[in-house]
């Protein structure tokens, strides 16, 4: 009986054990890494969503079904916006860090970070994919944009809306040693935006289209930012070069 | 059969749930196609009103979870209905307060705000506003009475913002053009105009508003108000023009940066005007403009 009880509460705590999900928190870039003159860094993205609504909460199929029809003349409207600023992202990334002097490479094609080998590397920082093949492109760093959601997000408790939709852009960007696979900065992205008064205005909905483009504002200040405040004195000729990922 | 019922029923619930923003109107511009020879100027409400700003980011209310009793459907549907008055009220119940809070902003200023009225600031505007192409003549009206019939009337309707720091005073005026005869019908010209205040370099912005019986305050008040209304005029008034180029403008507004996105009609030393994707018409001193380095 006891080698009963022993077997279940081992098997749960390897199952408890196994749903624990590492979350990464922040890093903040070290100040000398603008002094790593030789280094080139790499500059890849994601694939940018078309921009959706999110209805986080309705979480039966009866009920998403439910507020998705509430919501369709929004997410067709949505679905109308442009996302060429936040493609246009990795660019503005590009520009800054040659600005600030270090040796860049664009990465022409979208990152597809499913398809990368998942590490299960405890270490603090340690990155949770294998970035190291991106070595074969001449970059000693990666920098990354993954943006994920793009759009309205609107909350539900089941079948009822629980708040007004609002616009969001939300994500990560990140900087991956690639000589450790860790991360030398790391960076969510969260911007979110409520209509500046009315919200239900079919079909331009333009308060919240105006919120969209205050989150897509947002959200790549939230990016561009950090990689600007730390300023230094070094100023030099950059390299850059466009290339494409390693296959 | 039931999810028709729950989808009709979620339908009419989610309206419902609609919180109409104080001020808030539909930009209309029907102008007449004969020139307007007078247009009589009219306040709409004898008061001035005053309004703490309201800032809704990120303002929603905790989901409360409920499971719906599903043993016949006339039950279940009871179970949605329910949640969704819960729902609703709460979310009512917090923008209320939040409005309230913002509100007593004004308590420091009621001695000067309660000898502000809207006729004495329509009367010294008229002095001051002119329209463009000297073929319209502007007079004022105590009343929309029958014998005006076939004049242009424009009603003005105006709420002063002042921001939770105190800093920034703003102008939020709907304005509502009609035929003096057909006051209830579809207006000539609808829209919002709003006026951000000059930035204000105070130690003490109380002090600075308050200073000599409000001196700033009044007169800040009623330049916001000449603005408004010349601005008004001059887009009834004026060719509708073709739509231009959108852009985004940051400007900070007390302690807060705000954003809009629209079509700049007009950018000068002083001021950016733009006309907002509403329609509305904002005017944004130089001075509050914020740079971005991020999307055009």
């Amino acid at each position: 009986m006891s080698k009963l009880l022993l077997g279940v509460v081992l098997s749960l705590s390897v199952l408890t054990t196994g749903c624990a999900i590492k979350v990464q928190q922040p890093v903040a870039l070290e100040p000398t890494f603008w002094e790593k003159q030789d280094s080139t860094v790499g500059v890849i993205a994601t694939e940018v969503p078309t921009p959706d609504t999110y209805l986080p909460g309705a979480g039966c199929l009866l009920c998403y079904a439910a507020a998705s029809a509430a919501n369709s003349s929004l997410t067709k409207h949505f679905k109308t916006l442009p996302n060429d600023s936040v493609k246009n992202l990795k660019n503005e990334v590009v520009k800054l860090l040659e600005s600030r002097g270090v040796k860049t490479s664009l990465l022409t094609e979208s990152l597809k970070l499913e398809k990368l080998p998942r590490l299960s590397n405890k270490a603090v920082n340690a990155a949770d994919r294998d970035f190291s093949t991106f070595a074969k492109s001449n970059v000693d760093y990666l920098l990354v944009l993954d943006i994920n959601q793009l759009g309205a997000v609107r909350t539900y408790s089941s079948y009822i809306p629980t708040s007004d939709p609002q616009a969001v852009l939300s994500g990560r960007a990140f900087l991956v040693d690639l000589k450790s696979n860790t991360y030398v900065w790391y960076s969510p992205i969260n911007a979110q935006q409520a209509a500046s008064g009315e919200w239900d205005e079919p079909p331009t909905f333009p308060g919240m289209t105006e919120a969209y483009y205050e989150v897509v504002d947002r959200g790549m200040n939230q990016v561009l930012q950090p990689l600007q405040m730390q300023q230094t004195a070094t100023t030099n000729t950059t390299n850059t070069s466009t290339t494409s990922a390693p296959q | 059969m039931r999810i028709f019922f729950c989808l009709l029923i979620l339908v009419f619930l989610s309206a419902c749930t609609k919180y109409q923003h104080l001020g808030y109107v539909s930009h209309v511009n029907a102008k007449p196609s004969t020139p307007v020879s007078k247009v009589f100027v009219h306040a709409g409400a004898s008061n001035v009103a005053f309004y703490g700003k309201v800032d809704l980011t990120n303002a929603q209310v905790a989901s409360g979870q409920m499971l719906y009793p599903g043993y016949d459907g006339a039950s279940f549907l009871a179970g949605i209905i329910t949640h969704a008055a819960i729902s609703s009220s709460l979310l009512e119940k917090q923008k209320k307060e939040i409005q309230r809070l913002a509100e007593e902003v004004w308590g420091p200023y009621r001695q000067v705000t309660e000898q502000i009225n809207h006729q004495m600031l329509l009367e010294s505007s008229l002095n001051v506003v002119a329209t463009t192409g000297d073929q319209t003549t502007i007079g004022s009206t105590p009343q929309v009475t029958a014998e005006l019939k076939n004049e242009v009337v424009a009603e003005l309707l105006p709420l002063y913002f002042l921001s939770k720091n105190e800093e920034t005073l703003s102008l939020v005026s709907t304005v509502k053009i009609f035929r003096a005869g057909n006051k209830q019908g579809k207006p000539l010209y609808q829209n919002q105009i709003e006026i951000v205040g000059d930035l204000i370099q105070a130690e003490n912005f109380r002090e600075f508003w308050l200073a000599n019986d409000g001196e700033a305050l009044r007169l800040q008040i009623q330049n916001q108000y000449n603005t408004a209304l010349q601005l008004t005029l001059n887009d009834f008034l004026s060719a509708q023009p073709k739509a231009g180029q959108q852009e985004n403008i940051k400007y900070q507004d007390g302690s807060t940066t705000e954003f809009v996105r629209g079509e700049v009609l007009e950018r000068n030393d002083q001021r950016v005007v733009v006309r907002t994707l509403r329609g509305w018409l904002k005017v944004i001193p130089v001075e509050r403009l914020v740079e971005s380095s991020a999307s055009k």
